[in-house]
Parts: C-alpha cells; sequence; structure tokens
C-alpha cells in the first residue's frame, strides 16, 4: 500500500459529475423505476410519497426535492396504473 | 487480413484469422434491471478459481458501478477513445444498423506507427488493476478533505445522475482479440463450445492477449509468469461438477446470482457464424427473436457471445454507445412485455442446469392495463425448461405461487 495520503487531484479520487445527458426524461424514467420497484413489493401510496420524503432514502429524496409533491404523484399514479393489479 | 463476417456490426470487418466457428457457442443474458451489485457472482467466481497466490488482482468476474466505475478502471473509457483517435472518426452507425466506423481491429491496421499492433489495445497501469470498486459508491468527502465523510448525512455531495451496475465476465467472442494478438497461439477458441481458452503450457506471458482485450479480461499472474482468464466453468458445462450428474451446468457466477438477472446457455453455431435459428431456446429467443439482449460494445467488432437488457432508466445516448442501436427497441420491448417474453424471462436462475428448449402452456389472462403508452395484458402461462437430454428440468409460471403455510409447524421449513 502507498504510504502518501491521497490527494483530491489523485487520479484514484473519483468524482461524479453529471453529464450532459442529464435532461428531464431520465429524471421521470427514474423516478418511475423507483415506483414501481416498491409497487410490486405492495406499497401503498402514501408508503410510496413517504419514501420519497425521507433523506435517507436518496434517489427518491432529490426527485421530491426538485419537483414536489405533485410531480412524485403523477408518476406514482401513472405507474400504479401500469403494474398493480392487486 | 482475411476477411470474416460480424453480424452484431451487420457488415464484414478484418480479422487476422480466417473464418472458423464452433459447434455450439457458451452464451448468455443478464438483465441490468435487475442487478443490485451485491458481487455474490464475483465471489463465487474468486473462490473457485483465482484464490491463489499471484491471483490477488485477477477478478474474471466483476461486477462495476457505470458511468463511473470500472475495473480495470476507465477501460472502456480509454479503448473508446483509442478507437476513436486511431480511427480519426467518431463511432457511426447507418440507419439500417450496419457499423460505419472501425473496429478494433481495422484501426490497427492504420495504426502504423512505432510500436504497430495486430490489435488495438492499451495495457493497464498495476494501479489501475488493483483497486476494483473503489470509491464507485461511496461520496468522497469535501473538496481538500480526501478520506473524509461528511457527518450530516443529507449534506453529502449529491449524486444527481443515474447510475447502475455492470456485471462482466470474459464475452468467449465469436473473434476474440486476446486470440488474435497472441504471438504464440497459445489462445483457442473450444470447437465444442465455443470457451475461449489460455494454453498455460503455451504461454509464454507476452501480455499481448492482455493489451489486446477490449474488455480486459485477460489478465498476466505475476507468480507464473503468464497469463490467465475465464475458462467458464468448462468443467460444469461439460457436465463434470460432481453436482451435475453428467448434465450441462451453468457457471459458478450464473448460478450465484442473488438478484436471479443472469441465464447462460449453449447456442448452435452455423459454418459462416452465424446461430443456427433455434426458435425455442431461451438464449436464441431473446438475443435474435425478441431482441431484448444486446452485445457490450459491439463496434470493438469482437462479436461478444454475453448479452445485456439495458437499464431502462438510463439516457439513451449512453446506452447506445455501450450496447448500438438496438437500444431503444429493447427497452420498449422490455417495458412492455408480449405473452411469450414474460413467460421466458420467468426462467431465470429457476434451475442451475443449462436449458436447451422451453415450451409455454397457456394460462387464464389475470390482467390487462396500458403501460407506458402500450397495451399490456399478462397471463398466467406455465413455461418448462427441457435440458440437452429432452428431460424437463423446470417448471414454472408467470404469476408467483401464493403459498400459505399451515397452522401447525408455522416457523418449520
Amino acid at each position: 500500500m502507498a504510504s502518501k495520503e491521497p490527494e483530491p487531484d489523485d487520479p484514484l479520487e473519483l468524482t461524479g459529475v453529471v453529464l450532459a445527458v442529464q435532461d428531464e426524461t431520465s429524471l421521470k424514467d427514474m423516478a418511475a423505476c423507483f415506483v414501481e420497484e416498491f409497487l410490486r413489493d405492495g406499497w401503498s401510496d402514501e408508503q410510496l410519497r413517504a419514501m420519497f420524503r425521507n433523506p435517507h432514502y436518496r434517489g427518491p429524496y432529490l426527485v421530491w426535492r426538485q419537483k414536489g409533491d405533485a410531480y412524485v404523484d403523477a408518476v406514482i399514479q401513472d405507474v400504479r396504473g401500469g403494474v398493480s393489479h392487486a | 487480413m482475411p476477411k470474416v463476417f460480424n453480424w452484431q456490426l451487420g457488415r464484414e470487418m478484418s480479422y487476422p484469422y480466417e473464418e472458423h466457428h464452433p459447434e455450439k457457442q457458451f452464451a448468455f443474458v443478464f438483465n441490468l434491471n435487475r442487478c443490485i451489485g451485491c458481487q455474490t457472482c464475483t465471489m463465487a467466481c474468486k473462490s473457485t478459481w483465482t484464490f491463489s497466490k499471484g491471483q490477488e488482482y485477477m477478478w474474471w468476474n466483476n461486477v462495476e458501478t457505470k458511468p463511473y466505475g470500472g475495473y480495470p478502471q476507465s477501460w472502456d473509457i480509454k479503448i473508446l477513445k483509442l478507437l476513436e483517435e486511431a480511427s480519426g472518426e467518431p463511432q457511426r452507425w447507418d440507419d439500417n444498423g450496419v457499423y460505419q466506423g472501425k473496429t478494433i481491429f481495422e484501426a490497427a491496421e492504420k495504426r502504423i506507427g512505432l510500436e504497430p499492433q495486430r490489435v488495438l489495445g492499451y495495457l493497464p497501469t498495476d494501479e489501475e488493476w488493483r483497486f476494483p470498486n473503489i470509491y464507485e459508491d461511496t461520496p468522497v468527502g469535501k473538496p481538500g478533505e480526501p478520506m473524509t465523510f461528511d457527518t450530516e448525512g443529507t449534506v453529502l455531495p449529491e449524486h444527481k445522475t443515474w447510475f447502475f451496475y455492470l456485471a462482466r465476465i470474459c464475452n468467449h467472442c465469436a473473434y476474440p482479440g486476446c486470440l488474435a494478438a497472441c504471438p504464440r497461439k497459445a489462445i483457442y477458441k473450444r470447437p465444442e463450445d465455443g470457451i475461449v481458452l489460455i494454453d498455460q503450457t503455451r504461454c509464454r506471458g507476452y501480455r499481448k492477449c492482455v493489451e489486446a482485450c477490449p474488455y480486459k479480461k485477460a489478465m498476466y499472474r505475476p507468480s507464473t509468469r503468464i497469463s490467465e482468464k475465464c475458462i467458464g466453468c468448462y468443467p460444469r458445462i461439460e457436465g463434470k461438477d460432481p453436482e451435475a450428474g453428467g448434465r450441462p451446468m451453468e457457471t459458478r457466477c450464473m448460478a450465484a446470482c442473488i438478484g436471479q438477472i443472469r441465464l447462460q446457455g449453449l447456442v448452435k453455431m452455423s459454418k459462416d457464424g452465424s446461430w443456427v435459428e433455434d426458435r425455442d431456446n431461451p438464449i436464441y429467443y431473446l438475443v435474435k427473436v425478441a431482441k431484448v439482449a444486446l452485445p457490450l460494445y459491439p463496434q470493438f467488432g469482437t462479436a461478444p457471445n454475453g448479452f445485456y437488457m439495458p437499464p431502462r432508466w438510463v439516457p439513451r445516448g449512453y446506452l447506445k454507445q455501450m450496447f448500438g442501436p438496438g437500444v431503444d427497441e429493447a427497452i420498449a420491448k422490455y417495458l412492455a412485455p408480449d405473452r411469450e417474453l414474460l413467460a421466458v424471462l420467468q426462467l431465470f436462475r429457476r434451475t442451475n442446469r443449462i436449458i436447451f428448449r422451453y415450451e409455454i402452456q397457456e394460462g387464464p389472462k389475470v390482467y390487462e392495463t396500458t403501460t407506458h403508452g402500450k397495451p399490456f395484458v399478462m397471463y398466467n402461462d406455465t413455461i418448462i425448461g427441457y435440458g440437452e437430454d429432452g428431460k424437463e428440468l423446470v417448471r414454472t409460471q408467470v404469476e408467483e405461487p401464493f403459498h400459505v403455510r399451515p397452522a401447525t409447524h408455522q416457523n418449520s421449513i
């Protein structure tokens, strides 16, 4: 193991950057996937909304913070129409 | 250089050897929509094949977090960049899905200099091999404070972007870069199953295969001074694993898959390198009929035999660079699967034996809706998988059976 302390510009330090391809469509696709995965586990709308508001669910939380309740609700209803047959 | 036909590119290409293909080909499909990056495949492989001295940094199977991760680090970014520089043009596909750019074999022909190569490639550094997955899933500290973590969870640096896990093994390519580059002809494709092996007695450790494999799946072992690579668990494919009972069995990494993303099989090959039509072989169906599984970086030109169902949330431009022009069609089919596809998807990880043929018994309609703008009807069909000998291996259905435990012995198995 190297004895030198890592420095910020070392090539080992992976730093995430937002790629130029990030756009509204991919945000919607990602949000829909979050909903789909948990919906299949039988979660209710209220549980799903709570997940989006919970900072420990980092991905869904980021969506909620950027877009708000109405957007999240719309995504939930959209996906529920597609996958649920309880 | 001889010309060979590469069906993944839709055209002929240069390759150092004449066309020659195995009877059957080892192939697999990974559903990236389902990979959770648990690394169980990685450890199953490691504990079986690469646990000895000199193999410490050798991971025949690895799972990396895209877009930032890679093992060895930045392997795909580096080879894509080399390819673009050497060919002097971007990698283009025309409207008919035919690749118009250069492969790693064609780019090498153009790249004449002090160190000419038979296959365009590079030798990763020790550092690039040494740290699989480092920092891939953990945010680094604030600028100027490396190796630290924020104490307040929600103010960690935000990954505002998407990511996915990419599980990789050797693709046992139809036109392997490693085989093409070996100066000793120590690498060969087995005629019975197309598994690519390094002859350990012929190899002299020149590392040309390490340089040439675009997927970086040939690895050098300093303790023996020769190279090694994924052997496709060939004793299992041959049915020689004690558990196999003489019947072909899937590899260790496939069998261990927790997320049930993997299905492996053997497809029949014709002399010209195309796949013999075998409609009811699940791998043939997923790749050639449903077209939901696509090769990894087909533009390299090695005709890899690993096929991936692209993750549906990732921006399409990125996916098209990684899996070629079939991405939109593959995702559309996966989002609203038809009756047959939904049934075949149930075969993933239902058995560790290799399924050669499936049959579907129709069941009742259980659900009907519109999803992602398309009609979707679900039937509770039963799908049956058969082995090479025609005997039934597995039987499962689209709707997961609901089991109620008896009131007595509720906690016993």
